[in-house]
């Protein structure tokens, strides 16, 4: 199998939980809105999409190919570690709950997988370089 | 070399067929989309391959000898994940721009008609937009063409 030093690299687990951290985040903080104000429900579930798409995002620009898979790895990383942190720190989260929630989490991993690779492929500005390549300021590999 | 019964490819006519299959992806501007695709698919393809020997072969000898041929070796080129990659991966770099697609067969995309001569940039009328944006080079590519922005 061909690739080159780009598409060989991929994100390691500490991305994966970082991004598992993150989307736990957006989803504490929706739920502590639903604490305090009483916004629409179809609200949450943007919120959840939200916590699927943006740590997926992350982790997506930081390999160099097979955006999908990751998207779907940090997306799945990512409800595992909010529905553990769920049980533990609130109640009454029911497996319905939990069911749409992957739900919407695999809905922003693959928007998330589509964005990173469209971005890879047509970078912003007139032509790829090097430069935005590493735009994580992440150290050579 | 690929054998599947009587047919025997060479990895010359595999990389023909990927490339083909490439350029016209590239030519409706859909590498986006077939990559995402192709990633989806590429672990399953080799059951899909075989799936399609049962289904869609025996049907095949009854649209002529050349399309029974023809379908059984795009899915034996197909069925093995190493050409999916190298598909991607042909992909990748023509939406790069760092590979050309041929010209010998087919249109050739618009940025290999850069040597012809083109219309002088004239300032945009309000009152027909498509045309002046097909006219200096900005018209959307495949799909794209009919979307309303």
């Amino acid at each position: 199998m061909t690739l080159t030093d780009s598409r060989a690299r991929r994100p390691t687990v500490t991305d994966y939980m970082a991004a598992a951290v993150l989307a736990y985040g957006i989803v504490y903080f929706s739920v502590e809105l639903y604490m305090y104000y009483s916004p629409p429900w179809p609200i949450s579930y943007l919120f959840h999409y939200l916590a699927g798409l943006v740590p997926s995002y992350l982790v997506c620009r930081r390999t160099g190919s097979g955006e999908l898979g990751v998207g779907v790895k940090s997306s799945a990383a990512s409800w595992g570690f909010t529905t553990v942190s769920l049980t533990v720190f609130t109640e009454g989260s029911t497996m319905t709950f939990l069911a749409l929630m992957l739900i919407m989490f695999l809905l922003g991993g693959l928007t998330a997988a589509y964005l990173a690779l469209r971005r890879r492929l047509k970078p912003r500005g007139a032509e790829p370089s090097k430069a935005q390549d590493n735009s994580l300021n992440q150290p050579a590999p | 070399m690929y054998s599947y019964g009587d047919l025997n490819l060479t990895e010359e006519e595999v990389d023909e067929v990927l490339r083909k299959a490439a350029e016209k992806i590239h030519l409706y501007g859909m590498e986006t989309v077939a990559i995402l695709t192709l990633e989806s698919v590429k672990p399953v393809v080799y059951v899909g391959g075989e799936l399609s020997r049962v289904v869609i072969a025996p049907f095949l000898p009854a649209l002529g000898p050349q399309y029974d041929t023809l379908g059984d070796k795009l899915i034996t080129i197909f069925e093995d994940r190493k050409n999916i990659e190298k598909l991607i991966v042909m992909l990748e770099k023509m939406a790069k721009g760092e590979k050309a697609p041929k010209e010998k067969d087919g249109k050739p995309p618009e940025k290999t008609e850069g040597a012809a001569p083109k219309e002088p940039e004239a300032p945009k009328g309000d009152a027909e937009p498509k045309k002046d944006a097909a006219e200096d080079g900005s018209k959307p590519k495949g799909w794209r063409r009919w979307l309303p922005f």
